[in-house]
């Protein structure tokens, strides 16, 4: 497997390679190499919805060459179980105009791709404190020194440290991160809705999935999917950039905002009407937000 | 005072009362008399006691365990079916199947497209209608002559459809009457984002918050006063979805005004 520190080279250098997997439990440094290379390739990047697409399209012969992107494929079961001896070398001879990155977590997962493309694989698991301590300086300079390491002792993973930070740079009035580490745990410090929203907002299937485990209740899961569908509305009709989720915009249109916001709508009104499974219904949504483009309510249930 | 919207349905519950029948449904808009239509069945029957209930599993156990311990006549009125939740309606199936001879139960709700099946045939159905235009004028002078003859000037007078809409407009305060006296601005959300729209439309000028029966009231005014078919349609899911409030006002509100920004 490709070592953290060389990917990691490539891709802040802006010297990126054409294909990545990125595996392990990681979530904030994967998104912080993906917003590297959505800034490298100036803003140019698509959600497929496999590797086989991608590939396919690459392979086809275009009258003019389709602009350098980022393809970004989030957990594509179909490429892990099509993994072969032959993997590797295929996309190493594929011409790619960009960059493919592939993202994964489970540890089944990892364990095949380590053995059939190790050379495409890194493995992107929770950094040393100290890492997150400098990347928490960088993503937000006005937070206080003191609050940046508070934050890095009790949260176990960046991505945790960046969504607290991210809350609490727009955080009103006073706060104090003595209180918040009274807390028993760090997942408990931001409050559900917050952490909903950011999944939500980032279209974060498999983080949003491992929160609704902490939950007890799901009945507040399509009022935060609703409420974040509003605050990415603002964000668009109003360029609102006080949002904690406005650098998530680029991830959506507003025809997938109105979309996702009817369907859950229908969602909730089915949830209220019969008796329903508000967990199945909840993951229901959650895989939705995997599809790109978001379709309409119309195609989703026919009517 | 007698309503000729309601004539039909009384000359119905009277021939039902004089049957003895133990299981009645009315069905039919909010603030159409319903309840009040329950009441007159309980006169009809001679009987002296009747009790209103909540349509919730609770409350329908325990007004069905109280029926089978008491022997005196009763009337049971379980109001709007549909809004409970569909645990409340199975409820209904036990205390409805086994009825007590001095028990007399009246069912009201908003529709019957809400309710199973299973109720609806173990029942006698009457629809009310709503009240019509003349209705509300004459129960509304009934009640203070010289506010109706100052509110029924106003736009917005189009939008009431019940003696409910009268009672909530009589007793609103000057000043937040004064907010509809230009309905027509109800929907300027043009530029803004829905979430600010949702804002705008829930409250009044001095930010206090507008209810729920008056934010129906300015949704039947936009139906009633628009030209688009989209708008009126939109208009009708969201005035159902305030009826049955199974999902929260603000959800309402929000694809309502999404689709009024975005949709058709």
């Amino acid at each position: 497997m490709r070592s953290i520190q060389e990917v990691g080279t490539e891709i802040l250098t802006s010297n990126p390679k054409s294909f990545y997997i990125f595996a392990g439990t990681e979530y904030g440094i994967k998104r912080k190499y993906i917003q590297q290379l959505v800034s490298y390739y100036s803003g140019k990047y698509k959600e497929a919805a496999s590797v086989d697409e991608v590939l396919q399209f690459m392979s086809v012969k275009h009258i003019f060459p389709p602009a350098k992107m980022l393809y970004i494929v989030r957990y594509d079961e179909s490429f892990i179980s099509s993994l072969s001896a032959t993997t590797e070398s295929t996309i190493l001879s594929t011409n790619i105009l960009g960059t493919v990155v592939c993202i994964y977590e489970q540890d089944k997962d990892k364990a095949k791709l380590e053995k059939y493309v190790p050379n495409l694989t890194v493995e992107i698991n929770p950094v040393a404190k100290e890492y997150i301590n400098k990347y928490l300086h960088t993503d937000y300079p006005t937070l206080k020194d003191e609050d940046i390491s508070a934050m890095c002792e009790v949260c176990s993973t960046y991505a945790e440290a960046y969504n607290m930070a991210a809350s609490l740079s727009h955080a009103v009035g006073t706060y104090s991160i003595a209180e918040i580490k009274k807390s028993i745990s760090p997942i408990s410090m931001i409050d559900v809705e917050s952490q909903l929203q950011f999944g939500i907002a980032a279209r974060n299937f498999s983080y949003l999935e491992k929160l609704l485990t902490k939950m007890d209740s799901f009945d507040s899961v399509h009022y935060a999917i609703l409420h974040t569908l509003l605050e990415l509305e603002k964000i668009f009709s109003s360029s609102y950039s006080s949002s904690p989720i406005v650098k998530y915009k680029n991830l959506w249109t507003l025809q997938e905002v109105y979309n996702l916001f009817m369907i859950t709508y229908q969602e909730l009104n089915t949830l209220r009407t019969i008796s329903s499974d508000a967990y199945s219904s909840a993951i229901k949504l959650f895989s939705i937000l995997t599809f790109r483009p978001i379709p309409s309510k119309e195609a989703m249930y026919g009517v | 005072m007698e309503f000729n919207f309601q004539q039909s349905a009384k000359n119905t519950l009277q021939v039902l009362a004089n049957q003895h029948r133990h299981s009645i449904l009315i069905s039919g808009p909010s603030g159409s008399g319903k309840s009040y239509l329950a009441n007159y069945f309980k006169e009809c029957l001679g009987v002296e006691d009747i009790t209103y209930i909540n349509p919730s599993v609770d409350d329908i156990k325990g007004i069905s365990t109280f029926s089978y311990s008491s022997s005196s006549n009763l009337v049971v009125c379980i109001e709007d079916l549909d809004k409970g939740v569909a645990g409340a309606s199975y409820a209904m199936l036990k205390f409805l199947e086994e009825p007590q001879d001095n028990i007399y139960i009246v069912v009201t709700c908003l529709s019957l497209s809400r309710l199973p099946d299973t109720i609806l045939s173990r029942s006698i159905h009457i629809a009310l209608s709503s009240p019509t235009i003349d209705d509300i004028n004459l129960y509304a002078q009934s009640k203070d002559l010289q506010k109706f003859e100052s509110l029924s000037a106003m736009p917005i007078w189009v939008a009431v459809s019940s003696f409910a809409d009268v009672d909530i407009l009589f007793n609103l305060p000057p000043k937040n009457l004064e907010y509809f006296y230009t309905p027509e601005k109800f929907l300027e959300t043009k530029g803004q984002p829905v979430s600010t729209s949702i804002w705008t439309f829930q409250h009044y000028p001095d930010d206090s918050e507008i209810s729920a029966d008056l934010l129906k009231l300015k949704i039947r005014y936009i139906l009633k006063t628009c030209k688009s078919k989209y708008l009126m349609e939109q208009s009708i899911q969201a005035l159902d979805a305030l009826d049955v409030r199974r999902i929260s006002i603000h959800a309402i509100l929000g694809k309502y005004l999404l689709e009024c920004k975005y949709g058709g």
